[in-house]
């Protein structure tokens, strides 16, 4: 998600016929995007599986939740 | 997380904004999502270093300082001090942070310190300035970037950044506030005439459109009220615009500053996964922080354009403070931004420790000696500061040393690492990332076309080539 929202960063730098000029309420549509859409859509998806995950860590294992099922940790090779 | 939130972070995303950079608005974005890409990996992947990739971590480490150590050498230089004293005060507090046990405990409080201090002076700004949004489209519909009537640049003088080159764009009457060596190159159609000058406090020269200026470091200048500001976007439309890049540019950038920030990152992420309260704060002062970052920027531009004269420093924070509050204030402001900078740079500091005394048990553990004691990690993040601090004192520029850092991180120690290639695949993926790293960044002319378009972002190429030398040469499980 959080690439997916970094994309269309990108994709608006590159638009044709310089999408990320046009203004919106006064702003350039590619300020509105990098500098407050992309930001706080980031943050708000983060917050909500920052608040899931740790909210899984904590569901009690004899409810068959799996709760440490998501990590995949890389640990040095031996 | 405190990588991300680092003064020369905060530094870069003012500048670019006052200089108009197109990619600003992205880079805004790439910040913040690389802090929180970190956040969500937070203990699932555990970069802790192998003996294959502890030196070139090292490395990063002493890269990723000396780029703050240089940033605060230019804030100190704007508090009317010298470059030697802002570094010399970041080694002493980077080496506080690492002899410090209490902040081993409040270290973590440190960087959202930081930010509320660096932050909460933008509510003062808006009040007076009005709001981002407001103050955005007067920049935009200005016909010219313009000297003011009361900018310091024009009643006193200003110094200009180490080896600035000033372009100018129309008749331009300038003026030497203190004695100096004045160096102009003038540019005809038929010729180039490089003329020296060595002119006392007073003296003026006018220059024509074309005209190129270089004065001695230190040396003040001032300039005439109403004037383009040299080197700014010439209107206010092409700020807003950004001057136009080809795709391929706009991409190599874009994608050069996501891979080093994101995947570089990675090798300073927290052990530990991110839980409770600090699931809100954490992106919320990211947020806040970059965000604030941009409006020290918006600021700075609508009410001192002539800002861009001195890219990549705090002059916007400094110089938007003076502006807006009232005289008695003033003094009280500048302080409450520049205790922010620098809680920032201690909350770098500590997690630099935790990364460096990880680095260093690795190495005692490849030479078969014991786990490090307190008295030997403080000799070796002295010498390592020390370097840090050799190198900041040579100068040059504080994000090209930043990106430099993460992004050997990024091709020597992540990409193999996630190739999942076991010891002998991670050591020849290090070697191959550490070769095309430096091939990149040395190679200058020399190199063929398709490394030369990502010159300035080493790890865009070394990144996928260490990763695939891993993968090539990984031992079957």
């Amino acid at each position: 998600m959080v690439f997916l929202v970094l994309g269309g960063g990108v994709a608006l730098s590159v638009a044709p016929y310089e999408l990320g000029t046009i203004r919106l309420a006064g702003v350039s549509l590619l300020w509105w995007y990098g500098t407050v859409a992309a930001p706080v859509v980031t943050a708000s998806v983060t917050i909500a599986a920052l608040l899931y995950a740790a909210y899984r860590r904590k569901a009690p294992a004899s409810e068959g939740t799996g709760s440490r099922g998501s990590t995949t940790s890389l640990p040095r090779p031996e | 997380m405190s990588t991300w939130l680092s003064p020369v972070v905060l530094a870069v995303i003012a500048a670019r904004i006052v200089a108009g950079d197109a990619s600003a608005p992205t880079l805004v974005a790439i910040v913040v999502g690389a802090g929180l890409v970190s956040l969500l990996v937070a203990g699932r992947v555990v970069l802790t270093p192998s003996r294959a990739t502890t030196l070139p971590l090292l490395v990063a480490l002493v890269l990723v300082l000396a780029a703050n150590l240089v940033v605060l050498g230019d804030l100190f230089r704007l508090l009317g001090s010298t470059r030697e004293a802002g570094i010399g005060a970041g080694v002493v507090l980077a080496l506080g942070a690492g002899g410090w046990a209490v902040l081993d405990r409040w270290g973590r409080v440190m960087t959202p310190l930081g930010v509320m201090l660096v932050v909460l002076p933008l509510g003062l700004v808006v009040a007076a300035a009005g709001p981002p949004w407001t103050a955005w489209q007067v920049v935009a519909s200005r016909a010219a970037l313009t000297f003011g009537q009361g900018s310091a640049w024009v009643t006193h003088g200003g110094a200009l950044g180490d080896r600035a080159r000033l372009t100018f764009r129309e008749p331009h009457r300038v003026e030497a506030a203190s004695a100096a060596t004045w160096r102009v190159v003038e540019r005809d159609a038929s010729h180039v005439a490089v003329r020296e000058w060595r002119l006392g406090a007073g003296d003026a020269l006018t220059l024509r459109p074309g005209d190129e200026l270089a004065v001695d470091p230190g040396a003040l200048v001032r300039f005439e009220a109403g004037r383009r500001v040299p080197g700014a976007p010439p209107s206010g439309m092409v700020w807003a615009d950004g001057r136009p890049r080809k795709m391929r540019e706009t991409l190599v950038a874009v994608g050069g500053t996501a891979l080093t920030l994101v995947v570089g990152g990675l090798a300073l992420t927290p052990a530990v996964p991110v839980a409770g309260m600090t699931a809100i704060v954490a992106p919320t002062v990211l947020l806040a922080f970059a965000v604030g970052g941009s409006l020290w920027g918006l600021y700075g531009v609508a009410l001192a354009p002539e800002l861009s004269l001195v890219p990549r420093a705090f002059a916007p924070l400094l110089e938007i403070v003076t502006r807006v509050g009232a005289s008695r204030w003033r003094d009280t402001l500048i302080a409450l931004v520049v205790t922010g900078i620098l809680v920032l740079f201690v909350g770098l500091a500590v997690t630099w420790r935790a990364r460096l005394a990880l680095a260093c048990a690795e190495l005692a553990g490849a030479f078969q000696r014991p786990a490090p004691s307190r008295l030997a990690l403080f000799g070796a993040a002295a010498a390592v500061v020390g370097l840090a601090g050799a190198l900041a004192v040579r100068g040059g520029d504080p994000w090209a040393l930043f990106m430099w850092g993460l992004g050997l991180a990024a091709a020597t120690a992540v990409a193999p690492r996630l190739a999942a290639a076991g010891p002998r695949g991670e050591l020849f993926g290090t070697v191959v990332g550490t070769a095309t790293f430096l091939v990149v960044l040395f190679g200058g002319d020399r190199l063929p076309p398709l490394l030369a378009a990502v010159v300035d972002y080493p790890a865009l190429a070394a990144a996928p080539l260490a990763w695939l030398a891993a993968r090539a040469t990984r031992q079957p499980s």
